[in-house]
């Protein structure tokens, strides 16, 4: 085979598009997928907001619709969105271009995963078509309620959720064990581990995380699958409902809420460390400075991962639990807070006298080191017991957690897709509908959230339909709920834009060239943009520096790729910060 | 090169031209499988730990035996 038929890959359409090995085709199909659900989910939030603004106004949307909504919606946001899209969609498309792979270490597996994920979608969408409709038992999935007469979408909608979960966690799979081989087998040479940009060490430690914490879902969905289907009784008590005994005793609903979150606090993790690694690649890049404590970011990335498994139980406080083990839990959630802040203070001082280039991608990186500080810290109020205790279940809850696990991600997401779409592309995103879609999403969301923050002191309580007859929520609080509404439809709506900026920028986007950020990391080195099958040609790159190598003293442009042999004195003068002063 | 001197490495300092070869790595289905290995004891772990939880609850009754015979 001549080298060009190696590098030219699959031809027919099917092949090439469809039934593709390719991790970057496979990257575009997980990412269109999630952007496809997540719409689904970015509606029905809408609805929500539409029934909470203007009580009644929209008959269509019931009591039961509502609870459906809102599971549906947080659900389809944390799993098969933002898991999907950082894991199966960014990490498919930059582990190897970043690390200078040909592609993923085991291709086929790679195809499978994508096309589990989407059988996982497709049974998540048809449980809005089944009798009952969807569960509407809480993105949590609580049992005895969940499965229990009264609760929305008993008899099919929580059987295709977990069997839907249950397929889900076999595609990441699939695609974890990829991730995770492909950094450690498959780097070119001299790409060590500490030469890794950040955005694939959050990747890789997301990718143990999504390995280790799946499995305590899945076990979870199966007992409770077994509950619903075989009359076991893992989690389900002694219950009389509706007059009558169920055929249930004895099983403990608690011991669901130690698995579920076993899971539920990793995922936390597992959506915001690729979050952080792309936002410090981001912020280096378009700061033109390396970042500060590239070993330090690295291990608060290892050390946040690590930490995230003994600190579920802070969504349990109120569960009844001794209070030595919430002590416990307190503590180990203000520990993970500090390896986080350091990430926080080392983005501020990447930025401090940096070159700030104000493009698309900054604007959503500066946005995310703002929402995600303003949640960290109110994740610190609720970490604390006597704190989180009047909190819980308030909307200062949802607040908190939209702006640190919603809306920061989110950001990262867009920042990502603005700054890598060029490569997978070869044109650029336009960038005055580039502006207005970050300045209309950042400062929507503030007008969304802030007042949560406030409604949640009031003790409006969250994941209710209708508030009337409370007397400590004041009238005007309805007021505030109206403007939510509309900030909420306003960001909702200028994400069309953002569609619109997608699709027409195929066409019509400014050429890119290869490398139009003057970034240092491999991916936009390839010899062709977007790299064909294969990335590099007829050679692997290899790779002489670190990823950071931006404004370097005496070097002759403002960055220097990983691919350029060290010369003498060009790079070779210690941190390049120093130079800076 | 060990783990932890990779870890310990400082990449932003003056490197050797030539870094030696790259350590010679294990195939890549090994290391996939011992992964896959680690998943699954996971999951057995879990509904290890699950079952034993249960099974301490009052009502838990131990599996019938299978046929006539008594067991232990
Ligand atoms: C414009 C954007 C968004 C709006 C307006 C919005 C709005 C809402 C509303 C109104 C609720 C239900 C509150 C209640 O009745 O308890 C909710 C719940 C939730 N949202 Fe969002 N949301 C948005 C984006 C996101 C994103 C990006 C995520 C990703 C993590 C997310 C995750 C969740 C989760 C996990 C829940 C909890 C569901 C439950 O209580 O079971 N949301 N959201
Ligand atoms: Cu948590």
């Amino acid at each position: 085979m001549s080298d060009d038929d190696l590098h030219a890959g699959p031809h027919g359409f099917w092949t090439r598009y469809v039934w593709s090995q390719d991790h970057k085709v496979i990257a575009i199909q997980y990412g269109l997928t999630a952007i496809a659900i997540g719409l689904v989910a970015l509606v029905l939030s809408n609805l929500m907001r539409l029934q909470l603004g203007f009580p009644g106004a929209f008959a269509f949307i019931d009591p039961a619709s509502y609870y459906q909504y809102v599971t549906m919606h947080g659900m389809i946001m944390v799993v098969y969105l933002l898991t999907a899209l950082f894991l199966g969609g960014f990490g498919n498309y930059l582990i190897p271009l970043m690390v200078g792979a040909r592609d993923m270490v085991f291709p086929f597996l790679n195809m499978l995963s994508y096309w589990i994920y989407l059988l996982a979608v497709l049974v998540l969408v048809a449980s809005f078509f089944v009798p009952g409709g969807p569960t509407g038992a809480g993105w949590t999935l609580y049992p005895p309620q969940a499965i229990l007469p009264g609760t929305p979408g008993t008899e099919w909608g929580i059987v295709l959720m977990l069997v839907s979960l249950v397929i889900f966690i076999v595609a990441a799979t699939m695609g974890g064990l990829n991730y995770v081989t492909t950094v450690l087998q498959a780097r070119t040479h001299g790409m060590t581990l500490l030469r890794m940009p950040l955005t694939v060490w959050g990747i890789f430690v997301a990718s143990i995380l999504a390995l280790f914490a799946f499995p305590a879902l899945f076990v979870s969905g199966v007992m409770m699958l077994c509950d619903k289907l075989l009359g076991t009784s893992f989690f389900m008590p002694a219950i009389v409902s509706m007059g009558q005994p169920l055929a249930h005793a004895g099983g403990s609903p608690v011991l669901f809420q130690h698995l579920f979150w076993f899971f539920g606090h990793p995922e936390v993790y597992i959506v915001a460390l690729p979050a952080f690694g792309i936002i410090s690649d981001l912020i280096s890049t378009h700061a033109r400075k390396n970042i500060f404590g590239y070993r330090m970011m690295v291990w608060a990335i290892v050390a946040i991962g690590g930490l995230s498994f003994v600190v579920w139980a802070h969504h349990m406080y109120v569960s009844g639990m001794n209070p030595y083990f919430g002590y416990f839990f307190a503590t180990t959630t203000l520990i993970i807070a500090v390896p986080t802040a350091i990430k926080v203070y080392n983005w501020t001082l990447t930025l401090w006298r940096g070159d700030i280039h104000l493009t698309v991608p900054m604007l959503f990186a500066i946005g995310f080191i703002s929402t995600f500080v303003i949640g960290g810290l109110t994740g610190l109020f609720l970490g604390n017991v006597s704190v989180d205790i009047p909190l819980s279940d308030t909307y200062f809850v949802v607040a908190h957690f939209h702006m640190v696990m919603g809306v920061s991600p989110v950001l990262a997401v867009f920042g990502g897709l603005y700054h890598w779409y060029p490569k997978i592309t070869g044109r650029l995103l336009d960038e005055r509908l580039g502006k207005l879609h970050f300045w209309v999403t950042f400062l929507g969301t503030y007008a969304i959230y802030m007042p949560m923050h406030y409604l949640g002191f009031l003790g409006m309580p969250r994941r209710y339909y209708a508030y009337e007859g409370y007397e400590f929520i004041p009238a005007s609080a309805q007021d505030l709920n109206a403007f939510i509404t509309v900030a909420a439809l306003v960001v909702g709506v200028v994400q069309l834009v953002f569609l619109f900026n997608l699709a027409w920028s195929l066409r019509h986007g400014r050429h890119a060239g290869a490398n139009p950020w003057g970034a240092t990391t491999l991916e936009w080195q390839t010899p062709d943009t977007p790299p064909r099958h294969g990335n590099w040609g007829a050679a692997l790159p290899e790779v002489h520096r670190w990823a950071y190598d931006y404004s370097v003293p005496g070097a002759a442009r403002d960055f220097i790729p990983q691919n350029v042999p060290q010369e003498a004195g060009v790079g070779a003068e210690g941190p390049a910060w120093e130079g800076h002063a | 090169m060990t783990l932890l001197d990779a870890l310990t490495a400082k990449p932003w300092l003056p490197q050797p031209p030539h870094p030696g070869r790259d350590a010679p790595r294990a195939p890549a289905a090994n290391v996939g499988l011992r992964m896959l290995l680690g998943v699954i004891a996971m999951l057995f772990a879990l509904f290890a730990v699950a079952l034993l939880v249960r099974a301490r609850l009052p009502d838990w009754q131990a599996l019938p035996c299978p046929g006539r015979r008594r067991c232990g």
